[in-house]
């Protein structure tokens, strides 16, 4: 199935996380700790500007996290 | 008897002890916003209940939640109330699921009912404390709704006998664990099952643990060879225990939770396309700064002020004055009494207005969710300058006063990053300060003191910003940083926990007034009174202008050499507002009215706006100098934060007033 980086949706969008790839272990932890993993359901709030944060929403959560780290997350349509 | 509070970030553990043991601590709406322990009596003085900073494990990455897994595993607690909020039932029980494996008598006080209600949850306690083998209270700690039951459960948990929960994590891991069971000695403080999983989720304080019975490299190959094994069904054993947990907690909330309506869009989105707009989020900080200090300063704390400053200089003064002579006081006393106390620690007393009504503001924007927002909004320029969206909380915390707002950092998990924010947050401006602003602002910018305030603050920042950069590229180097913030909904600040938070902050301004500004203001009345010719000289021959007059000599080039200037920045440093008590008893008079009348002989604008920078950015007040040296725990980083500061107070106002002066202003 066709994968995207998170980063690269739009707001509004939806995606299912199919891997994290390297990151800071702590940034891991950290999204680890919130429940956000592999087979988590994401969906970009807003991307702030000037590769800004970007928040997301996760089982009704809302969180902001680095466009760098959302770059690590790669997922698929849903 | 110590029952411990333990949750998640912002889920209302501080709310529910303030109301278990009738105190005021610390609340506000975002995660992390207590960061050390604090203790109070429990109700029916049934012990001593402990409120602990926010944790999601209990391995910690940050300093705050350091503090709450050392107090839980390593003090002697008889109870853990874990306060699970409802509305986020599965991330909460995360934390859950580990505090019952460890073992202690537990009991799930779930919060934030009526939140998990409007989104259309509906959660059967009775089947969840079934499940969870312990009771499991339903409760709104903003209100108090069911915290009495809580209460009456407490007597009967304290005498009973647990058995830690088990698990089971799968014949690999189960072997494993067992394995690493059979290595540990037979008698251990801590629960052997609990040790070993925690070890295999990449606990580190409990690998340091382990460490000492069982040799690092075969701890090593242990959990390698797991992984291994597990390698096809998780990327790590953190991961997979993650997922464990994860399928059994969800098991749990098919059982215990129905859904039963969907919420479209909430009010917390709605605002945020406003105010967390991509493009207006940082103008929309600064107009509510604006606005703050439109109505701190022109709408209505200045109007009280010059009330409270009429009321001060004439029935008071003269008052204290008729009653010390039908009391035979000597002239003496007289003196040190209006000239000295009245006019030193009444002139800092008349910004009690100003002050209280900023402190509504903060107070407000704290309890309303915005303090999170701002974090992402700020984060792109803050990691610009080497530091991390999350700073920002500290510094406008610094706003009020910089000693909470330096504690805030503690959130920060990047060592560097943190360390850079404790010894930035002292360039905010804080209310201490606001009272020489006020009494500058009201003097020189009648037209402007909105905008000549905030242009203060701002600088501050600004000045902040820049050496945030200089000082993370040079001293304070770092990599990677951690930036994951959770966005909690807005909520209406209730009156009631406004009132008294504000409460809360300004008694300090109310108590410096007993304290540091009194002692201040009889040293500087005492200083200005004595001389090398003896007592009762003329203030121009005292000590005081000796002392002012050399510090005056060497801040001419800022615009205000005078040896008056000079004596109030020495006594800033016990404490900021010193500085207008230190001018009031110069300049002999008695309030702001007054002194505002003299002023002008003195600074023309633009050195007045000199002036304000320097004390704005100038050494650190005596009690943020404390609590820098006890969060860096360096004597180095102390020496550094008060030297820096001085000299870059030093050129700031040097540039504002030369280049000043070369741009044609007076
Ligand atoms: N609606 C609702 N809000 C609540 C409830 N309990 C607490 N709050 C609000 O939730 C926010 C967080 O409350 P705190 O008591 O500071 O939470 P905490 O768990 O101590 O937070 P940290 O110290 O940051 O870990 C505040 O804005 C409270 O007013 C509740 O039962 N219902
Ligand atoms: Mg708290």
């Amino acid at each position: 199935m066709q994968t995207y980086l998170l980063a690269n949706l739009q707001a509004g969008q939806k995606g299912k996380i199919v891997d994290i790839k390297q990151m800071s272990m702590e940034t891991h932890r950290r999204l680890l700790d919130l429940d956000i993993l592999e087979g988590s359901v994401v969906k970009i709030v807003r991307k702030f500007p000037f590769g800004g944060p970007v928040e997301i929403e996760v089982n009704g959560q809302h969180i902001g996290i680095r466009r760098q780290d959302a770059e690590k997350i790669e997922v698929t349509f849903v | 008897m110590n029952i411990a509070l333990a949750g998640n970030p912002n889920t209302g553990k501080t709310s529910l002890f303030n109301i278990l043991t009738d105190s005021y601590e610390y609340v506000g709406n975002w995660a992390g916003v207590t960061v050390e322990k604090k203790m109070g009596v429990l109700k029916n003085n049934l012990g001593t209940l402990v409120d602990l900073p926010g944790i999601y494990s209990l391995n910690p990455l940050s300093k705050d939640e350091g503090v709450a897994t050392n107090y839980l595993l390593n003090e002697d607690v008889s109870i853990i109330l874990n306060i699970v909020d409802a509305s986020q039932l599965k991330r909460n029980l995360y934390l859950t699921l580990q505090l019952l494996e460890y073992g202690n008598p537990l009991l799930i006080c779930l919060n934030m009912v009526d939140v998990a209600e409007s989104l259309g949850l509906q959660i059967n306690h009775e089947k969840l404390a079934k499940k969870l083998a312990c009771p499991v209270i339903p409760i709104v700690a903003r209100t108090g709704e069911g915290c009495e039951n809580l209460i009456n459960e407490i007597p009967d948990l304290a005498n009973k006998k647990t058995t830690p929960f088990r698990v089971n994590y799968g014949d690999i891991l189960e072997e494993a664990i067992e394995k690493l069971i059979d290595l540990l000695p037979s008698e251990m403080d801590l629960p052997k099952r609990w040790l070993a999983i925690q070890f295999f989720e990449g606990n580190t304080p409990v690998r340091h643990t382990l460490a000492k019975y069982i040799d690092g490299k075969e701890l090593d190959t242990l959990y390698k060879e797991t992984e291994a094994k597990l390698a096809s069904k998780a990327k790590s054993l953190p991961q997979y225990i993650h997922l464990r947990r994860g399928q059994w907690i969800e098991q749990i909330i098919q059982d215990c939770v129905i859904q039963t309506k969907q919420v479209e869009k909430t009010i917390t989105e709605r605002i945020d396309q406003v105010v967390a707009n991509k493009y207006l989020g940082i103008p929309i900080f600064l107009a509510l700064m604006y606005f703050t200090f439109k109505l701190t300063f022109e709408w209505v704390g200045t109007p009280l002020s010059d009330l409270l400053g009429e009321w001060i200089e004439g029935p008071v003064s003269e008052g204290v004055t008729s009653l010390l002579q039908a009391l035979g006081a000597s002239k003496f006393m007289q003196d040190l009494i209006v000239d000295g106390i009245i006019a030193g620690v009444g002139g800092v007393i008349v910004f009690v207005p100003q002050i209280f009504m900023l402190f509504l503001l903060i107070s407000f924007i704290e309890d309303s969710g915005y303090m999170a927002r701002i974090t992402v909004v700020m984060d792109k320029l803050m990691e610009h300058v080497g530091l991390n969206g999350k700073a920002f909380i500290p510094m406008i915390i610094g706003f009020g006063c910089n000693v909470p707002g330096i504690m805030a950092a503690r959130t920060i998990e990047q060592p560097k990053e943190r360390l850079l924010t404790i010894i930035l947050t002292p360039l905010m401006s804080c209310s201490a300060r606001l009272t020489v602003y006020a009494l500058f602002v009201s003097t020189f910018f009648k037209k402007n003191q909105a905008i000549i305030i905030l242009s203060l603050y701002v600088l501050g920042i600004v000045v902040a910003l820049i050496l945030a950069k200089i000082f993370s590229t040079t001293i304070a180097r770092h990599e990677e940083s951690i930036f994951v913030v959770e966005l909690p909904p807005y909520r209406t600040p209730q009156w009631r926990s406004l009132l008294r938070s504000t409460w809360e902050k300004g008694k300090g301004f109310v108590r410096k007034a007993g304290t540091f500004i009194l002692a201040g203001s009889v040293l500087i009345w005492l200083l200005g009174y004595m001389g090398p010719g003896g007592f009762g000289v003329k203030m121009e021959q005292s000590f005081l202008a000796l002392i002012g007059g050399f510090i005056g000599s060497l801040l001419t080039p800022l615009g205000f050499g005078t040896w008056q200037a000079g004596a109030s920045l020495i006594t800033g440093f016990l404490a900021k507002e010193v500085v207008v008590s230190t001018m009031n008893i110069i300049y002999a008079v008695q309030d702001e009215a007054a002194l505002q009348g003299i002023l002008p002989q003195f600074f023309t604008p633009l050195q007045a706006y000199s002036f304000m920078a320097f004390i704005l950015l100038y050494t650190p007040c005596l009690a943020t100098v404390a609590v820098i040296k006890k969060e860096t725990a360096s004597a180095k980083w102390t020496w550094f934060s008060v030297l820096y500061a001085f000299f870059v107070a030093y050129l700031i106002s040097f540039i504002i007033f030369q280049g000043g002066k070369l741009l044609g202003f007076h």
